[in-house]
């Protein structure tokens, strides 16, 4: 028996193949209108599989980039600030110039300490400002002013950070984190100890390859105490030999160093009278009765000599010892030694290791330790420095001065270090930043291959799929096909 | 009547009955069910003749049999069964699948990556509210998301009792149905016909009943047929017994006979594909998805707990999960690991920092936790001990935790900025340190003298009555005896070490020891002499370091002098084991305040003062590793960031609603560290144990991929079932199916006969005229 084939089972397989026709034309259409190739995971479980754990890491990719955009702004905004703040600092550098010229009127130094003081505010300004809410360089105290003056007559005249030593990071992928920004204590704080510099015209001088500890600046005094003439035996300090001794306002003599580093020479006749010089400078006559002569040096050291106990006649050098004492910033003095390697403690506990071998004169000494100033203690110190305000007296300010000018370039410097720093952040977050967008696209690309509808394919099936149906349907209208009853 | 006109008649009645049963195939030809007749033609009974001559005597229709293949038949019932089963699956994953729908924007693993992509931007900005707070509306949105998913499971099994019930319902009436047609066949075929008709009727029905419910029949004897599903029978003969779907105390169904004895446990036809769905597939997602959201909120409370507020320490903390006090009632004997917390307490410690909220020090206690052995009552007790900490369980059974004024509290593994404790290192008290371990022998009546402060020697004596076993004397009781004998100065435990300070400041400030008899200062290994100073040392620190999480270090004096001043001053580093890791200048050279890094990431500095190493001065430092091995702050909820546990109840704790500032986003305290909010960020990227070392990402990602690949194998399996039915449904078409050519064929055929009969009665009447004109 051959197979039969009955007009019922014509019309099922009919319209089982006109529902699958339709189906799958349903099925590209919505592909097209919808642009989604994969509606359920179930329509290709791999794909969508693979497409799920590209969307996500491609969500993931793109917030990090939205973090390292926010990473890199941040990054600009403090380099920004910086570059400002060291255009500040070159402008202090040229009134620091201007003021070292020595051929200022007090009114001029004045008008220019007063820039600077200016200059000082801005940088403080520009040091506690604010982006998106937050304090630029607090670390995390963000909510905290990291930066607060004390003022007196309304300059300032200290700086104290209240930020602290954090740095916001930024995710870039599981376990990888990456630094944003600096610490205001890293971009105005950080140090970078040089030798210490020693301002001074009384012979002090910096011990080479010391280990000093103190930062900032120093002043240290050296005062005379005490003139001893040849060998001191006459009445404490007088010279047995020449007679002469310590006039009475000795306590007024500038010079210092050991036996020998000054000297007096002394032409007399025997009958009293005759000259005397210090250091070979101008000759100062007497007649053998003065008790407080003073005999001044070329470079400007004054000796008090009393010669009423001269021995007559005598012609002859007179060495002198000055003795003295040195202190710290106005410290507990110490005696001098004249020693190459002296220790001077600061009232906080920290060192400077001086060589007094050399000193021959009283004075002032600032001594500079460079690269661990801060740019405020810098400023400060400068404009002070200008007004004559810093605890020095009139000698040796125009060299101050300049000190100070250069620790401002050390300051510039350090401001530059900490924007280039941050410019090197900001160019790697840039390049992160492309990096994650070309992955973020790529991911994207791929995601759409797998998920979304290939538009050229899509209408190429929709145009087979519409062809099958057409047939289904032409096939189907003619199942009422003629039966034998038509021929009966 | 001769023989022909009798034969003639017959074959007239014949074709007729033949025609009928034509006329019946084309009248049914599109009856579902129905198949085909045939009225199958006979010779009737010959009679004898003359001569042993034999007559036929005509035809009659014998029989009218349907075309049927039971074999056929019974294969389609079968596949019929299964495509039920995978209609009813697939009509369901199409629900869930659009529940889920995780290939749109609204996907759970959208959002999932959503709320930790949300943490890693609040990271950038941490003390921003509105990076904060579109952290919490990521975090509520996963929520409700998972609140959502999991309500339309629930839903669907819900639904799904009612769409079993209007299955049963059907089936039922169906069941009634081949009941009664049973009977009414027996009836009709008792004399030995087949009622073809009724037959079909049956057949159709048994159909439905195995699209219903999986059912499966076997023709009896007597034409009846018993329908049974897993071999419990619901039709025999003339009776049905019918059934009916319950819900049992698990929540599943059960389908039973109407007399609820039989349990059916169908697993064919819709009925087995929605009990199937139910309680299997759907309870399993359920079960998973409670399982990934129950890891969410443990995974993400275990970091947030660790982290600490915009606001800084806390000074009350109310826990988000209580104990059911209807249930534990006994506190002091109810162990952690039964106290029917929602996550489970394991064994472990909880680091807790306090800090004094005006200095900032912060000092940190830790809690041994036995899951075991340690009751509710005694974490609890444990807690309010920490100095500065009161803790209980309030009415409601939740853990409340308060701060005496002035401090705070907190979990994170932040250093201590200032670790000296006790003026055991630099203070301007004199101190001597003992450098024993403990528990050591002492000699009963051991003396040693003491002079504090340049005033009269005194003499501390050590009896045995100052300890329970004087042979092993632990350093709070030598600290205890020698407080008892000794004025101007106070013995204490620094780190397990005694330390003897005077009660004077300054350098007036002194202590000298001379051992005496039984020599205990030797015993103890006192350092004999100590002066007081006006230069005390401030020691902090900094950093944090996940190399070093979890070390102990102390930090010893050598040399007497002062911070950058002394030549040869230095402090010594060694690690628990007593190891000497690296000695610090802090002498001549040493700039007081600079950084000195101990270990990576942390760095310790000194002020400048006077230290002295022959006083044996030291101080320790911890650095905090996983503040809560035990999990317990996880488990009561404190500080959470979600609360539930599960997908039906995750939410965000609700004193995080509205109040960004409070999200644990730091480490270390800062507003602007976010370090805490990295860390959330990482958790979704975490392998973690209770996952079998998943990741929360990637246990969506499976789960979304198996719910994929389910739907799919569902409806590859209803396709194929489609396929075989067409197949097989043309099959059965060609056997019983009506061809209206074959019946007018055998129409015509049947008219032939007809007419040839007709014929041959007019050829007899005309031969009987005939006859009669002769």
């Amino acid at each position: 028996m051959g197979i039969r084939v009955t007009p019922s089972s014509m019309f099922d397989r009919a319209k089982f193949d006109l529902a699958a026709s339709f189906t799958r034309l349903a099925r590209v259409q919505n592909q097209i209108s919808s642009g989604k190739r994969l509606q359920f995971v179930s329509d290709d479980t791999s794909d969508a599989s693979r497409a799920l754990d590209l969307r996500r890491t491609m969500l993931a990719t793109l917030k990090s980039r939205d973090a390292v955009g926010a990473a890199r702004t941040a990054a600009d905004q403090q380099a920004s600030l910086l570059q400002d703040i060291s255009g500040l600092i070159i402008d202090a550098r040229a009134r620091a110039q201007e003021a070292a010229k020595g051929s200022n009127s007090p009114s001029d130094l004045a008008a220019i300490a007063n820039e600077i003081d200016s200059i000082l505010d801005q940088v403080l300004a520009l040091g506690n400002q604010r982006a998106e809410g937050r304090y630029v360089f607090a670390g995390s105290k963000v909510n905290t002013v990291p930066f607060v003056a004390t003022r007196s007559f309304g300059s300032i005249t200290s700086i104290s950070y209240h930020g602290d030593d954090a740095s916001r990071r930024v995710r870039l992928g599981p376990n990888d984190l990456k630094s944003i920004e600096l610490s205001g204590k890293e971009a105005f704080f950080r140090f970078n100890r040089e030798p210490t510099i020693v301002t001074s015209n009384t012979g002090l001088d910096s011990v080479l390859g010391a280990s000093d500890t103190m930062t900032g600046s120093a002043k240290v005094t050296l005062a005379h105490t005490q003139t001893v003439f040849g060998d001191g035996v006459v009445a404490t300090t007088g010279d047995s030999v020449s007679g002469l001794k310590p006039g009475t306002s000795s306590a007024n003599d500038t010079i210092l160093g050991p036996s020998g580093e000054h000297s007096i020479t002394v032409v007399s006749s025997p009958s009293g009278g005759g000259t005397l010089q210090l250091d070979g400078g101008t000759a100062v006559e007497f007649t053998g009765t003065e008790t407080n002569l003073a005999v001044t040096s070329v470079s400007g050291d004054v000796v008090h000599v009393d010669v009423t106990t001269l021995t007559a006649g005598f012609n002859g050098n007179v060495a002198l010892t000055g003795n003295g004492e040195i202190a710290l910033d106005g410290g507990t003095p110490q005696a001098l030694t004249f020693a190459s390697d002296v220790s001077l403690q600061s009232a906080d506990g920290r060192v400077v290791h001086v060589d007094t071998s050399a000193v021959f004169r009283e004075g002032e000494a600032l001594l500079t330790f460079g690269g661990t100033e801060t740019i405020f203690d810098t400023l400060i110190q400068l404009r002070d420095e200008i007004r004559g305000a810093n605890g020095f007296g009139d000698q040796g300010q125009v060299e101050r001065i300049q000190a100070r000018a250069g620790a401002l370039d050390k300051a510039h410097t350090l401001l530059l270090t900490g924007a280039s720093d941050l410019g090197a952040r900001s160019q790697g977050f840039e390049r992160l930043e492309n990096s994650l967008d070309l992955i973020s696209l790529s991911l994207k690309t791929r995601e759409s291959e797998l998920s979304d509808t290939d538009l050229v394919e899509a209408s190429l099936e929709l145009s087979e799929s519409e062809a099958a149906y057409q047939s289904a349907l032409a096939s189907a209208a003619r199942l009422n096909r003629p039966t034998l009853l038509n021929y009966l | 009547m001769s023989i022909g006109s009798s034969a003639a008649l017959r074959a007239l009645i014949a074709s007729r009955r033949a025609m009928d049963v034509i006329g019946h195939n084309l009248a049914n030809q599109n009856t579902p069910g129905y198949s085909r007749q045939l009225a199958l033609l006979a010779t009737t009974t010959p009679v004898q003749g003359n001569h042993l001559l034999r007559f036929g005597t005509g035809v009659e229709v014998a029989a009218v049999r349907s075309s049927v293949n039971e074999a056929l038949l019974a294969r389609i019932r079968s596949e019929l069964a299964l495509a039920g089963r995978s209609q009813a699956q697939n009509d369901m994953f199409d629900q869930v699948e659009t529940l889920f729908a995780d290939l749109s924007e609204n996907g759970l693993a959208t959002k999932l990556q959503g709320f930790f992509d949300g943490a890693t931007e609040a990271a950038t900005s941490p003390e921003d509210p509105v990076l904060r707070q579109n952290l919490l509306a990521s975090a509520s949105d996963l929520a409700l998301s998972f609140r959502l998913r999991s309500s339309g499971l629930k839903e669907l099994r819900t639904k799904s009792l009612l769409d079993a019930q209007g299955v049963v319902a059907e089936a039922n009436q169906l069941l009634q149905q081949v009941a009664g047609l049973n009977s009414k066949i027996k009836t009709e075929e008792a004399p030995g016909v087949t009622a073809n008709d009724l037959r079909d009727q049956r057949a159709q029905a048994v159909e439905e009943l195995a699209v219903l419910i999986g059912a499966q029949s076997t023709v009896i004897g007597d034409g009846t047929v018993t329908v049974a599903v897993n071999g419990v029978a619901l039709v025999a003969g003339g009776a049905a017994n019918g059934v009916k779907v319950t819900l049992d105390n698990q929540g599943d169904m059960k389908v039973t006979t109407l007399t609820g004895k039989l349990d059916l446990k169908p697993n064919a036809g819709r009925l087995g594909g929605i009990i199937h769905m139910v309680d299997q597939d759907l309870k399993n997602r359920l079960t998973e998805l409670d399982r990934l959201a129950k890891n969410l909120v443990l995974a993400t409370n275990r970091v947030h707990a660790k982290g600490v507020p915009a606001s800084g320490p806390f000074t009350s903390l109310s826990s988000s999960f209580a104990i059911d006090l209807s249930q534990v009632t006994d506190l002091q004997n109810t162990a952690l690991e039964n106290s029917g917390l929602p996550f489970a307490i394991k064994d472990g410690q909880l680091s807790i920092a306090i800090s004094n909220l005006a200095s900032g020090d912060v000092e940190r206690f830790t809690i041994d936790v036995d899951a075991e052995s340690m009751s509710v009552g005694g974490f609890i007790a444990a807690l309010d001990a920490v100095p500065h900490l009161s803790a209980f369980l309030d009415g409601a059974g939740k853990l409340q935790i308060k701060a005496a004024t002035g401090f705070g509290f907190d979990f994170s593994a932040r250093l201590d900025g200032q670790p000296v404790e006790g003026n055991s290192f630099g203070a301007s008290n004199a101190i001597v340190a003992g450098e024993s371990t403990y528990p050591l022998a002492l000699t009963a009546g051991s003396t040693f003298t003491l002079t504090a402060n340049g005033g009269a020697a005194q003499t501390v004596t050590f009896n045995t009555t100052d300890f329970v076993d004087i042979n092993s004397a632990t350093a709070d009781e030598v600290a205890t005896a020698i407080n008892a004998q000794a004025t101007g100065v106070i013995a204490s435990v620094i780190d397990q070490k005694l330390v003897i300070q005077s009660t004077a400041t300054g350098p007036s400030s002194s202590i000298q020891i001379t051992d005496g008899t039984g020599s205990p200062a030797a015993a103890l290994q006192l350092a004999l002499s100590a002066t007081g100073t006006s230069t005390p040392v401030t020691v902090s620190v900094t950093g944090s370091s996940a190399n070093a999480a979890g070390q102990n270090y102390t930090f010893k004096a050598v040399g007497d002098g002062q911070i950058g001043v002394t030549t040869g001053l230095g402090v010594e580093v060694y690690d628990a084991s007593g190891a000497l890791l690296t000695t610090l200048n802090v002498g001549e050279g040493y700039e007081p305040g600079t950084s000195l890094e101990v270990v990576e990431g942390v760095s310790v500095s000194f002020s400048a003062g006077t230290i002295s190493g022959s006083a044996q001065q030291f101080f320790g430092l911890e650095v905090p590793g996983e503040t809560d091995t035990s999990d317990i702050l996880a488990a009561f909820g404190l500080n959470a960031f979600f609360t539930g546990d599960d997908s039906g109840t995750i939410a965000i704790n609700s004193v995080l609603e509205g109040k960004p500032e409070l999200l644990s986003g730091s480490a270390g305290g800062g507003p602007g560290d976010g370090e805490n909010f990295l860390a959330l960020a990482a958790v979704g990227d975490k392998p973690l144990d209770e996952l079998d070392d998943v990741s929360l990402a990637g246990f969506y990602n499976l789960y979304a991929a198996d719910l994929g690949a389910t739907a799919a194998g569902t409806k590859a399996s209803l396709d194929s079932s489609t396929l075989v039915m067409l197949t097989l449904e043309q099959q059965r078409a060609n056997v019983s199916g009506v061809n209206p050519d074959e019946e007018l064929l055998d129409l015509e055929r049947m008219q032939q006969l007809y007419d040839a009969s007709v014929k041959f009665i007019q050829v007899l009447r005309e031969l009987d005229d005939t006859l009669l004109q002769l």
